[in-house]
């Protein structure tokens, strides 16, 4: 009943401040010109094909996208393997112990970059793949345990025990009853880890061995150095695996929910 | 299976967050304080102090930008439809799991010597102006990093209020503004508290953002403490940054919770 | 003229499917008049436009005199409860009721506690003025509700569902509660329900509703003895329906291609003349057994006393008397 004309306004102008950048990256990265403006001289994707020629650019896309997805799916396996421990071990314990796995995304990135840096690399002298990957399994572990725990802990506990009157074993019975069920917090543990440990800056930064580039790393050096669409080109590229990511566990998830209903 | 089997599970998540990275962290952090004066000593330069002191300004001036925007953009879109509140709470998401790089970038082309703005002022034959590497470019960065968190954070809020709550507020004659001060507010200030420190958190200890739109010129906390450990290798320097910026980010965040439990436990204590 | 009409109102969302076509209600003064019916069938929807929470695309709504279609709903002034009961959670039981009072500028604050205190009395919440909805029962949260509806002296009352969420036993109680108080202060007052049982409890006339119109609005004893259709014959009661010929058999004497129906305690059994059945269900009701009649006709559904039993296969003979029939057209 009530128009809310003020309110109205301000939502609009957060909507607008939150999309007029990201739609501008897409205009310019379309733009022909050489220089990044909303002059619009025609449509080219050519910036499109000079990210892939740039040697730079395509190998830490790749050294990024090895990374993230190791360290995503052995962040799951073990946020898996954590949740059902928190879920067994008692309350006041788990709780405690659930906070403190938390903790690590509480912590400042670029103050853990540093402390990793000191201890594993400069004190310990643990190769710079393995820092590194420890350094994303951090970031990664709170994500996957927080989400598939309060995944299991909604989980009817009386399907496993079903499935174990009817002559399953407990291991058995979790992968085949309970594995399924968790289907749609394991999806999205393995989005916003990913998502998280892909776009991740100040805990690269620190233990990236000498020659080897992190993708947001390597870009943000790329826009030091060079002032062209082709980082606009990029940035829609990887905007468009974020949409992905996002459609396809809208649909995953989403079918998952209806079937319920 | 026993109850103590189950602990073989944590070893791995154990070994990483404590061995790799909690105890090591307050190894680097303890020794500091054996040499308090040297914190006195890092206040006392000129140079830290400008920077510790915009880090802190910024970061306030982000958080009251954030809530001034998403406060009013979150009770709006209570207000929807369920249908397009869902479709524009998952856009707000969006940026959310964009690259800070590319965020900071889009900002970049908006913003610098030969950006958008200096184009279209050129264009109408006005004098550019500087607005990368400034003050102001670091809060647009960073209130443009962190308002989806703010409105995303005050959604949930707001929808608990329920419309019935704020229908019944009308029918006993009260305006919309009225509502919104006597009703919305109070139910939504635990939730505004606790976005507020997060933006706040947030700001102060980003790295990306700052360092793209304030370059060398206005560098704040955690670009002087990659400064310190990667040109300079002063660690000792380095963890007594380390050690502020965790009481300006995780220190602040801590105590705000307290504080929001407060309120909501002497309501809860009155309710 | 009467106190309140609603005049062809209209209410539709996209302009197409209409949720309220052509409405048209009258309210009388003091009366506590009900709008009942199923779920969707636009009852809620039409308290919501009366409370000025929903807009109407045409329509009127004149209140004593005053053309009110217009007016935002802060400044109706009318005292509404809430199915959820929508009190806020962060003012005191005292605050709540007195939220209306202050947002018509009063300043006097023993005015205010005068009459906050008044009205907790007539809702028999005195001992909890201090405490916080969330430390109250529902039934208590219920009466807070309309204390705080009640405070600002409504021209009308307005009630949706409020039982809805109270369990049997209070839901009886607070019927009564609030049909006292209704009658104690004379208000007008709108009640939306869908349970038909409370609704002509309390009500002095009943609106019902289906599928956005308002199919009759008569008092309950008289939608009781002539429903003015099959839905609502169904509603309040009625289970056996046939046509004109099998009313003759049963000893009818209207004929015609009308539909009529009757209750299934209104048959006599094993009468002179009658249709012949079987009884195929026995059921105990308490105090009296209901059967299912199998005839040549199809099951008619019958109630009898405890003073003779039939058993599961007996035949038996159906007849209804004429002033027990109801006739209710096509």
């Amino acid at each position: 009943m009530y128009k809310h004309r003020g309110l109205k306004a301000i939502a609009i102008l957060t909507l607008l401040f939150i999309f007029v950048p990201l739609i501008l990256i897409m205009i310019t990265a379309f733009n022909e010109a050489d220089i990044i403006s909303l002059k619009f001289t025609g449509v080219s994707l050519k910036w499109f094909t000079k990210v892939f020629k740039s040697r730079s650019l395509t190998s830490a896309l790749k050294m990024s996208f090895s990374l993230s997805l190791k360290a995503t799916i052995l962040g799951i396996f073990i946020g898996i393997l954590a949740s059902i421990a928190l879920v067994k071990i008692p309350g006041k314990l788990s709780n405690a112990l659930l906070s403190m796995f938390l903790s690590s995304s509480l912590i400042p990135g670029i103050v853990m970059g540093f402390v990793l840096f000191r201890f594993l690399v400069v004190k310990l002298a643990i190769p710079m793949n393995t820092s590194l990957m420890c350094g994303h399994l951090l970031i990664i572990l709170p994500y996957s345990i927080r989400l598939i725990s309060a995944g299991l802990k909604e989980c009817d506990v009386s399907i496993e025990e079903a499935a174990r009157t009817l002559g399953c074993k407990p291991f058995k019975a979790f992968v085949i009853v309970v594995l399924p069920d968790l289907k749609g917090a394991i999806l999205s543990a393995f989005m916003m880890g990913f998502i998280n440990s892909f776009n991740n800056i100040p805990v690269s930064m620190y233990l990236k061995g000498p020659g080897m580039n992190t993708l947001p790393y390597a870009m943000m050096n790329y826009i030091e150095y060079n002032y062209d669409p082709t980082a606009s080109a990029l940035s829609v590229m990887l905007m468009l695996v974020t949409v992905a990511f996002m459609v396809i566990i809208d649909l995953l998830t989403g079918k998952k929910s209806d079937g319920r209903k | 299976m026993k109850k103590t089997t189950y602990f073989l599970f944590l070893i791995v998540p154990m070994i990483l967050v404590v061995g790799a990275l909690l105890l090591p962290l307050v190894g680097s952090l303890l020794p500091t304080f054996l040499q308090p004066s040297e914190y006195v000593r890092f206040f006392q330069d000129e140079y830290n102090r400008t920077i510790f002191y915009r880090s802190i300004r910024l970061s306030l001036i982000t958080t009251v930008l954030c809530i001034l925007l998403g406060l009013p953009t979150s009770y709006w879109l209570s207000l929807l439809s369920e249908k397009k509140r869902r479709l524009l709470n998952s856009l707000i998401l969006f940026p959310l799991l964009t690259n800070a790089v590319v965020r900071g970038f889009a900002w970049i082309t908006i913003l610098s010597k030969n950006g958008i703005i200096n184009q279209a002022l050129k264009a109408i034959h006005l004098p550019t102006i500087q607005l990368l590497y400034t003050d102001a470019a670091i809060v647009i960065g960073s209130v443009y990093l962190f308002l989806p968190v703010m409105v995303n954070t005050l959604s949930p809020v707001m929808e608990n209020i329920g419309s019935e709550t704020i229908e019944a507020a009308h029918t006993l004659g009260a305006k919309p503004v009225v509502v919104f001060l006597k009703v919305v507010l109070p139910l939504s200030f635990s939730g505004l508290l606790i976005a507020g420190v997060m933006v706040f958190a947030g700001s102060i200890s980003a790295y990306t953002t700052p360092t793209l739109l304030g370059g060398n010129k206005k560098m704040m906390l955690a670009s002087l403490l990659y400064q310190q450990t990667n040109a300079l290798s002063n660690w000792d320097a380095a963890s007594r940054i380390a050690f502020i910026m965790l009481i300006c980010s995780l220190g602040v965040q801590k105590l705000f919770s307290i504080i929001s439990k407060k309120v909501d436990r002497r309501e809860a204590q009155n309710v | 003229m009467s106190f309140g009409e609603l005049k062809g109102i209209c209410v539709s969302y996209d302009n197409k499917n209409m949720i309220l076509e052509n409405l048209d209600l009258e309210i009388h003064k003091g009366e506590l008049l009900s709008l009942l019916g199923p779920s969707g069938c636009g009852k809620t929807t039409t308290l919501r436009v009366i409370e000025g929470l929903m807009g109407t695309v045409g329509g009127t709504f004149i209140l004593d005199g005053k053309d009110m279609t217009h007016v935002p709903v802060h400044d109706r002034g009318f005292g509404v409860v809430f199915q959820s009961y929508a009190l806020f959670p962060h003012l005191s039981v005292r605050d709540n009721i007195a939220f209306g009072l202050k947002m018509r500028k009063e300043k006097n604050k023993e005015l205010i506690n005068e009459k906050v205190e008044k009205m907790a009395a007539l809702t028999e919440i005195t001992p909890y003025l201090d405490r916080f909805p969330k430390q109250l029962s529902g039934g208590q949260r219920q009466r807070v509700a309309l204390a705080r509806a009640l405070v600002i002296e409504p021209k009308l009352l307005l009630l949706d569902e409020p039982l809805s969420n109270l369990d049997a036993q209070l839901r009886i109680q607070m019927r009564t509660t609030i049909k006292r108080i209704q009658q104690e202060l004379g208000i007008t007052t709108i009640f939306v329900t869908h349970d038909q049982e409370e609704c002509f409890s309390v009500s002095d006339r009943v609106a019902i509703m289906d599928k956005g119109k308002i199919v009759q609005c008569d008092t309950p004893e008289a939608i009781y003895h002539k429903p003015a259709n099959e839905m609502i014959a169904r509603f309040v009661g009625f289970k056996n329906f046939y046509s004109a010929d099998v009313y003759k058999d049963l000893g009818g004497t209207n004929g015609g291609s009308t539909l009529c129906c009757s209750r299934p305690s209104d048959f006599t059994i094993n009468a002179a003349n009658g249709i012949d059945g079987t009884i195929e269900v026995r059921t105990y009701l308490g105090s009296s057994y209901q059967y299912e009649v199998n005839t040549k006709h199809g099951f008619f559904t019958v109630v009898a006393t405890e003073e003779k039993v039939y058993n599961i296969g007996d035949e038996i003979k159906l007849s209804i008397s004429e002033d027990k029939t109801v006739i209710i057209g096509e």
